[in-house]
């Protein structure tokens, strides 16, 4: 993707950027580190970093040095830890099952769940939806999300073939608030069927969105619309789980919104 | 009262695997709602963000509110950190930097601060003292202190003082270019002095 700066293999983040343009952003990064520039100088070292990795990088080892230039002794007051906690009531956690589980991320293990810490947070999959917002392009070619009017009988004969065969890897789609469970079924050559024929319907100005969850990233796999029933859609063979969300009509690039999703982990 | 001991000794055990949690799994805590996962992350690191906090706005209160701001938002948007775009340290003191840049430059933090201030309000060597008191830091010391003056000045304006590189290039009377290739070339050797002082970045 060329962007604004086109510069030949524009990548500035070695020693040298004799060349390099006076006003070129690669040399903003590191008195970016330090927050030492204004506004709009960030605002432009953002977009170039968004699309040199390179950039990014040493971006971030420049912030590690910061933060030892930062580093002191210095204790916290007493009382401080309690304000933060006393206000952590206040925030409370979003719907829903926990999709974070899917991960191999190794996580602490944790007490019997209780109350409203046992619910997972949706800002764990946005996590993955934003790291996730480059590849969607890509991937949309390999992930395509049929139309509903390709919805048919042949389809349902399909479905029911599937669920015979032994190698089917099957997911079950829940939201804790709700009693409907969207069941997925994905055959050998990633033929996906979903049955979201029991969602409740929604608005015109509304639509059922299906992500799936490909390594640590979170792939939107396309638009159900507001009454999605017997769809179909293409999985790659590393898929690990698949989410539904609700969006504006239309869908989104990436983002979703995690109110009322249903999630479940591909077996 | 079982059932008090009985909590007593599972916070216990709680903690404990905290402590030697790595920061992916302490965020990923944090995102399950882990109130503990939120404490053992201000117990590793509220201290130094508090440092640099009240080192930047030269106010306690004001610094407080930094420091509560800065976990609450780990609290609130844990996705926000990366563990492959470096650690958890860095990640909270550079949001705390941030943060108090924004309060320097946004209210009469900055006048404050310069009423109380030198002339040439270059960071003293006691400030350094205040700011590095702790045994990680001796490296940084040095390599700062290593570091050609030009750019040492440079880095501790922007750092410190919480100065664009303009203000920066004002106050020493240098072009703007020059003050920023110096605090980049500046961090750079600093950056290549901690790794060969065997600081990793990341560790604490």
């Amino acid at each position: 993707m060329k962007d604004m700066f086109d510069f030949a293999g524009d990548d500035f983040a070695g020693d040298d950027l004799a060349g390099v343009p006076e006003d070129h952003p690669a040399r903003l990064v590191a008195a970016f580190s330090l927050d030492a520039v204004d506004a709009s100088e960030a605002a432009v070292v953002e977009d170039y970093l968004r699309l040199h990795p390179e950039a990014l990088k040493e971006l971030q080892s420049f912030r590690e040095v910061a933060a030892w230039l930062g580093y002191s002794s210095a204790v916290a007051p007493p009382d401080l830890w309690e304000r933060i906690e006393a206000s952590l009531d206040d925030r409370a956690p979003s719907p829903g099952p926990e999709l974070a589980k899917v991960l191999s991320m190794p996580a602490p293990k944790s007490p019997p769940p209780t109350g409203h810490q046992a619910a997972s947070r949706w800002p764990s999959v946005r996590w993955w939806l934003a790291s996730a917002a480059a590849v969607v392009i890509a991937v949309a070619a390999s992930a395509v999300l049929l139309s509903p009017s390709a919805v048919s009988d042949p389809l349902q004969v399909a479905v029911e073939q599937l669920r015979e065969d032994r190698d089917v890897r099957i997911a079950s789609l829940v939201n804790a608030a709700s009693p409907v469970a969207v069941e997925a079924l994905i055959d050998l050559k990633g033929h996906g069927y979903l049955l979201a024929g029991d969602l409740p319907r929604l608005g015109r100005d509304q639509t059922y969105q299906l992500w799936g969850v490909i390594g640590e990233q979170v792939i939107s796999l396309g638009v159900l619309g507001p009454t999605p029933s017997l769809e179909t859609f293409t999985a790659r063979a590393d898929l690990r789980a698949l989410a539904i969300t609700i969006e504006p009509a239309g869908g989104v690039i990436s983002d979703g919104n995690p109110d009322g999703a249903f999630v479940g982990e591909v077996n | 009262m079982f059932h008090l001991e009985q909590d007593r000794l599972r916070r216990r055990i709680m903690l404990s695997d905290l402590r030697d949690a790595s920061d992916a799994a302490l965020v990923l805590a944090i995102a399950r709602y882990r109130n503990d996962a939120l404490a053992e992350a201000y117990r590793r690191h509220a201290g130094p963000v508090f440092g640099l906090a009240r080192r930047l706005v030269n106010d306690q209160a004001r610094a407080e509110e930094v420091v509560q701001e800065v976990f609450l938002r780990l609290w609130s948007a844990p996705d926000r950190f990366d563990p492959d775009r470096g650690s958890l340290r860095s990640f909270l003191m550079a949001h705390c930097h941030g943060r108090s840049v924004d309060l320097i430059r946004a209210d009469a933090a900055r006048r404050r601060r310069e009423e109380t201030e030198s002339a040439v309000p270059t960071p003293t060597p006691d400030l350094m003292e205040e700011v590095w008191d702790v045994a990680l830091s001796g490296f940084v010391r040095e390599a700062l202190s290593e570091l050609p003056e030009p750019e040492r000045v440079a880095i501790e304006h922007a750092y410190f003082s919480g100065r664009t590189y303009r203000e920066v290039a004002e106050i020493l009377g240098e072009p703007e270019g020059t003050v920023k290739s110096r605090i980049r070339s500046g961090l750079r050797r600093l950056r290549d002095q901690l790794q060969a002082a065997g600081v990793t970045p990341g560790v604490v």
